[in-house]
């Protein structure tokens, strides 16, 4: 029940000063804080964050397709390409290049459903799409076309962990064995007991 | 003129009660930079060195105690078993210790002019009763000297702010290393000063 779920401000989150609201977000549903830390990978460490295998590739060629036809749009003319594979390996370079665009800041939460509950507040990934409330809503407006316009990725300026499989990997690779201290907080009484 | 540094601490109250995002917030909002940033059990060594070791700290600390429970017709020979000040500083900073240590704390390093006089300003009076509204310690806790005395305990205060320029960099220094401080441009800084 009690999961812990991995949480990344992106380069651009932390240029516009959202850390603070962010937290605040997280904190306020109860989910506790076990990790932080602010850092600046370079760009192995950051490929590696994902799974980068040819199927993980491949289908996020195949969702950046979606996407594109869900909106009307062209991706031949856009990326010059609509092999999956191709577009995939495109995004990919692209979404490295978007992380190092500044420091970054990294932190593991814990809680009931923590997985769930962070990626319910974050919403959904291409912020046009994210539903009033949720973080990437409230704090962008950013699209498929238009960051495909401006040649990058979209700016999903939070990362939460998609499961508790993913969030346990993610966590070991940015805290690699590092231990966390639980203790109390005030909600931990009104539900945990 | 100079950009200064200084170190904000949430401590574990500010932790506890689920205060970090909400006091993030305002040091950011206010157009500091953040720079630095952890989350960590600080250990003994740590806090120890935090602190002045010096009697002439230990002597303020603890008569700044005897003259506070002589205000209240306290004795503090019953709480600290001496009325030597050096000593009871010496049991304060063991207590500061172990409010240290009730919970990992949230540690930032902010960038920004006047720096210090800026972290002091929304923190407020250390001691919470007395700082004003608007304030860090004055919106969100109304600790008193008096009920920290009777309860054998330091003031609980939410947060530890840079006192001064020489301080803000013997903190920084202290709790995090050269490569975990980053230099960035915010997105509203060059509105606010000429870049």
């Amino acid at each position: 029940m009690i999961e812990r779920t991995l949480i990344i401000l992106k380069p651009d989150a932390v240029k516009r000063s959202l850390v603070g609201k962010v937290i605040e977000t997280f904190e306020n549903a109860g989910l506790k804080l076990m990790a932080a830390k602010m850092l600046r990978p370079d760009k192995q460490v950051i490929k590696n964050h994902y799974p980068g295998t040819s199927e993980w590739i491949k289908e996020m060629g195949e969702k950046t397709i979606a996407s594109f036809k869900q909106s009307g749009d062209d991706v031949m003319k856009t990326f010059k390409t609509e092999d999956p594979e191709k577009l995939g390996q495109f995004i990919y370079e692209r979404l490295i290049k978007y992380w190092m665009e500044g420091p970054i800041f990294v932190m593991v939460w814990q809680g009931p459903n923590a997985v769930t509950v962070a990626r319910k507040l974050r919403g959904h990934t291409i912020p046009s799409l994210a539903v009033p409330g949720t973080l990437l809503a409230q704090y962008s407006f950013d699209s498929s076309p238009l960051s495909a316009s401006l040649d990058r990725v979209v700016k999903t300026f939070i990362h939460a962990s998609g499961s508790t499989d993913e969030a346990e990997r993610e966590i070991k690779y940015w805290f690699k064995d590092e231990k966390f201290t639980d203790y109390e907080r005030e909600v931990d009484n009104q539900y945990l007991i | 003129m100079q950009k200064q540094r200084a170190l904000l601490i949430i401590k574990p109250d500010g932790v506890q009660r689920g205060l970090i995002g909400k006091i993030i917030t305002r040091f950011e909002t206010v157009g500091l930079k953040i720079i630095g940033l952890k989350f960590e059990m600080a250990t003994s060594e740590k806090v120890i060195a935090h602190y002045p070791e010096t009697e002439a700290w230990f002597k303020k600390v603890g008569e700044r105690t005897l003259t506070n429970y002589a205000k209240k017709g306290l004795d503090a020979k019953i709480v600290f078993k001496t009325d030597d000040a050096i000593s009871i500083g010496k049991i304060v900073k063991s207590w500061l210790v172990t409010y240290f240590q009730e919970s990992p704390v949230f540690m930032a390093v902010v960038e920004g002019y006047d720096c210090i006089e800026i972290v002091r300003k929304l923190s407020g009076n250390t001691i919470p009763v007395l700082a004003a509204p608007g304030t860090v310690r004055g919106d969100f806790s109304h600790d008193t000297i008096d009920l920290a005395n009777e309860q054998n305990r330091p003031l609980r205060n939410l947060i530890h702010a840079s006192d001064t320029v020489e301080d803000g960099e013997k903190e920084v220094n202290l709790w995090f290393k050269p490569e975990e401080l980053f230099s960035y441009e915010t997105a509203g800084e060059k509105f606010m000063y000429k870049i």
